[in-house]
């Protein structure tokens, strides 16, 4: 689609459908009460130690990946910041990604903060210790692992695909699956948003 | 009576453009579509995107990757099991007859690896992709890469 009215056009009447239909169905999974509150311990892309105070008052979005991964957490990434830049404007400020690297080994400061930018800047590049990020992925029962090294010292990373969504207060909400289109998961941020 | 020649000379007429259709428009080779690479910042690796579409009349089996541009090249396939996504390596993938396959993201891609000079939006990137036929015979078909941006 090159064509940017179309495109537009196509957006407008995305979202004109998407506010019709004020079900109180989600498009991703209700998990509401069946995982813990948003609480980290993990150092940001300047080489600070954050927690989840210092991102406190927006819905978040959490999830885990790799700067050297090109495909899928681009593409979820992409998703989601389409998704924020589908809501309105005033509210765009409300929603917050937490991209958390489970890479600490190659993914310094330097690179979270090229990576996550690429996303614009609801998109913020965190990582920690193996401990720190071992207590957040068994707080939310995931799991993250390396593959063998190969003859040029790369090696693969494995990580969950989902994204968690808290709500403003930190309560977790829902989890969205990677197969959710941008529209869908406005769709479930616009309501987020409201409460 | 003159109707009917008349139309018998305009099927002929149309079958002779289709005929030079077909024959102009359609070589024996594979042909490829939104060849791109979607740009991510910094030195890390870089995935390529395309659809392929085998016109031979037998299978072909692409085989590898490279470019001048990139360290190395491999064939991956993101793969999801029980919410956790990995990336495995393919060997080959193969084209049967007159189908096509679809490297796109979230499944099979080109990971290309070490840019040895920085990519920017618009540029154009050669690719050399390897295909074997079933009787082992290599060729080589090489493709320009369109670098777009990684945000739709
Ligand atoms: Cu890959």
């Amino acid at each position: 689609m090159k064509n940017p009215i179309l495109r537009l056009a196509i957006l407008s009447f995305t979202l004109f459908t998407a506010a019709c239909q004020q079900s109180a169905e989600w498009h991703g999974k209700d998990i509401s009460g069946l995982m813990p509150d948003l609480q980290f311990e993990l150092v940001n892309d300047r080489g600070e130690s954050v927690n989840e105070a210092d991102y406190a008052g927006k819905v978040s979005l959490l999830f885990f990946g790799f700067t050297y991964c090109p495909d899928i957490c681009p593409t979820t990434l992409a998703q989601l910041a389409a998704a924020i830049r589908n809501l309105p404007e005033d509210v765009q400020q409300q929603v917050q990604v937490l991209f958390i690297s489970v890479d600490p080994a190659r993914d310094n400061g330097e690179r979270l903060s090229q990576y996550a930018g690429a996303f614009g800047e609801q998109v913020a590049g965190l990582s920690g210790s193996q401990e720190q990020l071992q207590t957040l992925t068994r707080r939310y029962r995931v799991t993250y692992g390396y593959g063998e090294a190969d003859e040029n010292g790369d090696y693969n990373v494995s990580h969950s695909s989902a994204v968690f969504a808290f709500d403003n207060t930190g309560r977790v909400r829902l989890l969205i699956r990677e197969d959710l289109s941008a529209a869908q998961i406005a769709d479930d941020l616009q309501k987020l948003l409201k409460g | 009576m003159q109707r009917i020649t008349l139309s018998i000379l305009a099927i002929l007429l149309l079958a002779g453009g289709l005929a030079w259709v077909w024959l102009v428009d359609a070589p024996e080779t594979v042909s490829i579509d939104q060849a791109r690479i979607r740009l991510l910042p910094g030195d890390g690796p870089q995935a390529g995107y395309f659809v392929l579409q085998n016109n031979t009349r037998q299978a072909v089996r692409l085989q590898s990757a490279d470019s001048p541009l990139f360290n190395r090249i491999m064939l991956h396939q993101t793969r999801i099991r029980d919410g956790q996504s990995q990336m495995d390596h393919l060997q080959g993938v193969e084209i049967t007859a007159g189908d096509s396959i679809e490297f796109a993201p979230g499944g099979m891609h080109l990971m290309m690896v070490g840019a040895n000079q920085p990519l920017e939006i618009g540029d154009l990137v050669p690719v050399t992709l390897e295909f074997s036929d079933k009787d082992n015979q290599a060729r080589q078909l090489t493709f320009e890469f369109i670098v777009v941006p990684i945000t739709p």
